[in-house]
C-alpha cells in the first residue's frame, strides 16, 4: 500500500515536472504577453510646428513599441503650414514599413490634412466629412526694393523671393502634392488629378465615388481596419499623446484683427496647405 | 512513456498557451505586408515663364510728341500710378505726356485735349454727364482704353465689390461687357492656374507679330460687334461656370476707338517680361496714341498743337487795350506750353483777329466761307444760317490742318476783338453757336458808334431817363426860426 501510495505521488511529481509545470510556465508567459495595441493619433486642430512635433513624437512611440500593431490617424484640421505637413507625412511613410495607418476623418480633412490622409493605408470618413481642398496657399512676397536705414547685400535678401519665382514655387509645391496623392491613391484614385487639384472641397459620400477615399464609417471602423491590415484581433486602443511624453505648447495660429477678432488667415506669411472658410453671414 | 515522449509533451504544453494567446491576438496570415509607395519628390520641378518670340525694340522717336494720355484716378481705380510703369514709359518714350485725372475739374474740361483716356479697374460709377462726355470723345477719334482686373475690385468678408459694373456702365454703348468671372486653366497655365496663356489673336494692329500673351488673373468680356483680340483656348475655364469655350479677354470697339482688357497686371512689373506681354505693352501704347482725334471748335480753347502766331488782319491797330487781352492771351497759352507771338506770317499754328472792314484779307476770308456782307453793314447772311445782325456779333472760323490749326477771331469793333479774346479764358465758348468748324458769339454789346443806327430786336436802346425839374423846398419852421 505505502509503495503504491508512493509511486502515485512519484508518477503525479513526475506529470508536474514534465507537463504542468512547462503548462504553467506558458500560461504565464501568454498572460505576460501584451495584447496588440491599435495605437490613436489625434489631429483636431491646424498643422503647425507644435501638433506636428506631438504628432511625429506619437509616430515615433508606435514605431519604437512592438505592441503597437496599428496606428489609426483621427482627424479634423483644415491643414496648415508646407514644412510641417510633409515633416509628419514622411514620418508616417516610414511608420507604414512596418504598421499599417488608417485615417479616420471625423468633420474634415482639409488640405494638409488630406495630404497626410494620403499617406496613409486606408481612408474612412463619415459620409458628411469634408474632404479635399488640394492645393497651396501664399501671400505675394512685397515688391523688392531697396530703404535708406536698411542695407542688405543682396535684392532679394529682405524679400526672400522674387514675386513671380514665388508663384512658381508655390506651383511646385502643389506638384509635390500631387505627387503624394498619386503614390497614396494610386489605381483607387477615379477621377482626373485635374479634378482632384481643382481644391475643391467634397463630402464624404462624394469622395467615395471618386476614389478620394476609401469607406464611409467611423473611428470605431477606422479601428478595426487598422488591425484588420495588421493581422490581429482582440486588440486595445491607446491614444498615444498619453504615453509619448510630449504637451504641445499653446500656439496662436491664426491672425488677430485689431478689435480683437479671431481672423481667418493665418498670423505669419508663408506657404500653407489651409482651407480658409467664409465667414458665416452672422460675422459682418 | 518514454523520456523523450515526456520531454516533446513538455515543450507542447510550454507552448500551447502562448500559441494559443497568439492565434487569439492575430490571424493568418499572421505578418503585416507593407504596401508604401513614395513620391519620388524630385519630378515636381519650377515651371519656367515662356519667354518673348522676339526681342523688343525700344521706340524713342517722339513720334507722339505732345500728345497727352489721360489716366484715370476719379473712379476709386484701383491701382497706383507706378504699377503701370512699362504702359507710361512707352506712352513717355513715343514722347507722350500722361496726365492723372483726379476728378477736380469735369472730365469734358480734359477730354478736349487729350488723345486717349485710360481708365484702370474703376469702382465708382461714371456719372450720365461723364459718360456722354467720353462717349462724344470716342465719336471725335478720341481713344478709350479700358482695363479691369479681378485680383482689384474691392470684397468685404463675403460681399465682393467687382471692378466691372462701372466700367460696364461706360461701355455699354460699345457692345462690349466684362464679366464677373475669372478665367483658368488647370492644365496649361504660366506657373498659376490663373495665370492664362493666350495664343489665338484675332487680326488688327495690336496683335502683330504675338505668338503668346500670358494674362494674370483676367476678366472674361462677351461681345458681338467689336473684334476680339484675344481668344481663350479650349481649356480655359470661366470661374463662374467652370465652363469652356471661345471667350474673350481684349477687344476693341466696332469703331476702332476703344479697347477692353479684363486685366493689366500684365502691363505690370515683372509680368510684361513674360512671352509677348511687353510688345502687346507696346501695341497698347500705340493704339492710345493712335487715335483720329480732329481737333474742331468743340475742343476750344485746346484747339492748337504748339507755338501760335498772332496775326492781325486787315485795318486792325494793336491798339494798347488789344495789346493788354493779347498779353492775357500769351499767359493763358503758356500754361498750356504753347508759346505766342504777333507775326505777319503765317506758321503751323495761327490765331488771324480782325474786325470787319474791306480789306483784301477780310474779304478772301468772309469769300471762303461764303459769307456775304450786307449793304448797310448790319447784316451778315451766314450759308445754312441766314441772315445775322453784325452788330455785337463775333465770329469764329477753324481751319484745322496737318502740322497746325488756324483760328480766325472777327468781330465788329476792337472793344468786341476783346471780348472774343477773352473767350480763352473760359473753358468753353460760352454765348457762342457752333456749326461745324464754324461760330457765331454774341458779344453782348453793340459797337458804341454804330448804335444810333441800330434795329436788331436783341439790342435796343434805352430811353434816355428824363431828368424832373427840382422842386423847391418849402420853408418850414425853425424853433430858432
Amino acid at each position: 500500500m505505502r509503495e503504491t501510495t508512493s509511486l502515485l505521488w512519484q508518477k503525479i511529481s513526475s506529470f508536474v515536472g514534465w507537463a504542468l509545470l512547462p503548462l504553467a510556465a506558458g500560461i504565464l508567459i501568454a498572460a505576460l504577453m501584451p495584447r496588440p495595441v491599435v495605437g490613436l493619433i489625434y489631429l483636431n486642430e491646424e498643422i503647425q510646428p507644435y501638433s506636428a512635433e506631438s504628432m511625429i513624437r506619437q509616430i515615433e512611440y508606435a514605431r519604437q513599441h512592438p505592441e503597437v500593431r496599428a496606428v489609426v490617424l483621427v482627424m479634423d484640421s483644415p491643414g496648415g503650414t508646407v514644412a510641417d505637413t510633409e515633416s509628419i507625412y514622411l514620418e508616417l511613410l516610414k511608420l507604414r514599413q512596418t504598421k499599417p495607418v488608417v485615417a479616420s476623418v471625423n468633420q474634415m480633412a482639409a488640405s494638409g490634412a488630406y495630404y497626410l490622409a494620403v499617406g496613409t493605408d486606408y481612408i474612412i470618413t463619415r459620409p458628411t466629412s469634408s474632404v479635399g481642398n488640394v492645393g497651396v496657399i501664399g501671400y505675394l512676397p512685397s515688391a523688392p526694393g531697396i530703404y535708406e536705414y536698411m542695407i542688405s547685400t543682396g535684392p532679394y535678401k529682405l524679400f526672400g523671393y522674387p514675386r513671380d519665382h514665388y508663384i512658381r514655387q508655390i506651383e511646385m509645391v502643389k506638384q509635390g502634392f500631387a505627387l503624394a496623392i498619386e503614390a497614396g491613391r494610386g489605381d483607387r484614385l477615379k477621377v482626373e488629378m485635374e479634378t482632384v487639384l481643382t481644391g475643391q472641397l467634397w463630402l464624404g459620400s462624394e469622395a467615395l465615388g471618386m476614389g478620394i477615399i476609401d469607406q464611409l464609417g467611423n473611428q470605431s471602423d477606422a479601428e478595426e481596419k487598422a488591425a484588420e491590415l495588421a493581422r490581429v484581433r482582440n486588440y486595445t486602443t491607446l491614444d498615444l499623446s498619453t504615453v509619448s511624453g510630449y504637451q504641445p505648447p499653446e500656439f496662436i495660429f491664426y491672425g488677430q484683427a485689431p478689435s480683437g477678432e479671431t481672423l481667418q488667415s493665418p498670423a505669419e506669411p508663408g506657404i500653407y496647405l489651409l482651407h480658409i472658410p467664409s465667414l458665416p453671414l452672422s460675422g459682418h | 512513456m518514454t523520456k523523450t515522449s515526456r520531454i516533446l509533451s513538455a515543450v507542447a504544453l510550454f507552448i500551447l498557451p502562448i500559441l494559443a494567446r497568439y492565434l487569439w491576438t492575430n490571424s493568418f496570415p499572421f505578418l503585416y505586408q507593407p504596401q508604401v509607395t513614395t513620391p519620388n519628390f524630385e519630378q515636381a520641378s519650377i515651371p519656367e515663364p515662356p519667354t518673348a518670340s522676339a526681342p523688343i525694340t525700344r521706340v524713342e522717336n517722339g513720334q507722339a510728341a505732345g500728345q497727352v494720355v489721360l489716366i484715370d484716378y476719379a473712379h476709386s481705380n484701383q491701382f497706383v500710378i507706378n504699377e503701370i510703369e512699362p504702359f507710361t514709359r512707352a506712352l513717355t518714350s513715343r514722347g507722350a505726356i500722361t496726365e492723372m485725372y483726379t476728378g477736380e475739374e469735369e472730365i469734358d474740361y480734359y477730354l478736349k485735349y487729350v488723345s486717349a483716356y485710360v481708365i484702370m479697374s474703376p469702382l465708382d460709377p461714371f456719372s450720365p454727364r461723364e459718360i456722354r462726355a467720353i462717349e462724344r470723345f470716342i465719336a471725335n477719334g478720341g481713344r478709350l482704353l479700358v482695363f479691369t482686373d479681378p485680383t482689384r475690385g474691392m470684397a468685404y468678408f463675403d460681399y465682393s465689390f467687382p471692378d466691372i459694373d462701372s466700367a460696364n456702365l461706360l461701355l455699354s454703348s460699345t457692345g462690349i461687357a466684362f464679366s464677373s468671372d475669372y478665367l483658368y486653366n488647370l492644365s496649361d497655365n504660366e506657373g498659376n492656374f490663373r495665370n492664362v496663356k493666350f495664343s489665338k489673336f484675332g487680326k488688327h494692329a495690336l496683335t502683330d507679330h504675338l505668338k503668346m500673351v500670358v494674362l494674370y488673373g483676367v476678366h472674361s468680356l462677351s461681345t458681338s460687334s467689336a473684334t476680339v483680340l484675344l481668344e481663350t483656348s479650349p481649356k480655359t475655364l470661366s470661374s463662374l461656370t467652370d465652363q469652356g469655350g471661345k471667350m474673350a479677354a481684349m477687344a476693341v470697339s466696332a469703331d476702332g476707338n476703344v479697347l477692353a482688357a479684363g486685366d493689366f497686371t500684365f502691363m505690370t512689373t515683372p509680368f510684361f517680361n513674360v512671352a509677348d506681354n511687353a510688345l502687346l505693352v507696346e501695341r497698347v501704347a500705340e493704339f492710345a496714341l493712335a487715335g483720329s482725334h480732329q481737333p474742331s471748335l468743340a475742343n476750344f480753347p485746346y484747339i492748337f498743337k504748339g507755338d501760335v502766331t498772332l496775326i492781325a488782319l486787315g485795318e486792325t491797330q494793336l491798339t494798347a487795350n488789344l495789346l493788354a487781352s493779347i498779353s492775357g492771351l500769351q499767359g493763358i497759352f503758356q500754361q498750356s506750353n504753347i508759346g505766342l507771338k504777333i507775326g505777319s506770317e503765317r506758321g503751323e499754328n495761327n490765331l488771324l483777329i480782325g474786325t470787319y472792314d474791306d480789306s483784301e484779307e477780310i474779304l478772301a476770308i468772309l469769300k471762303q466761307y461764303k459769307i456775304v456782307m450786307g449793304d448797310s453793314g448790319q447784316f451778315i447772311t451766314l450759308p445754312q444760317i441766314g441772315e445775322v445782325g453784325l452788330p455785337g456779333t463775333g465770329m469764329l472760323f477753324f481751319e484745322p490742318g496737318q502740322n497746325g490749326n488756324t483760328l480766325i477771331m472777327l468781330a465788329d469793333s476792337d472793344e468786341n476783338l476783346q471780348i472774343l479774346l477773352g473767350l480763352f479764358y473760359s473753358p468753353e465758348l460760352y454765348g457762342c453757336l457752333i456749326q461745324d468748324n464754324l461760330g457765331i458769339c454774341s458779344l453782348g454789346e453793340a459797337s458804341s458808334y454804330e448804335t444810333d443806327s441800330y434795329e436788331d430786336d436783341y439790342y435796343y436802346e434805352e430811353e434816355p431817363l428824363e431828368e424832373a425839374p427840382l422842386e423847391e423846398p418849402e420853408a418850414t419852421a425853425t424853433p430858432a426860426g
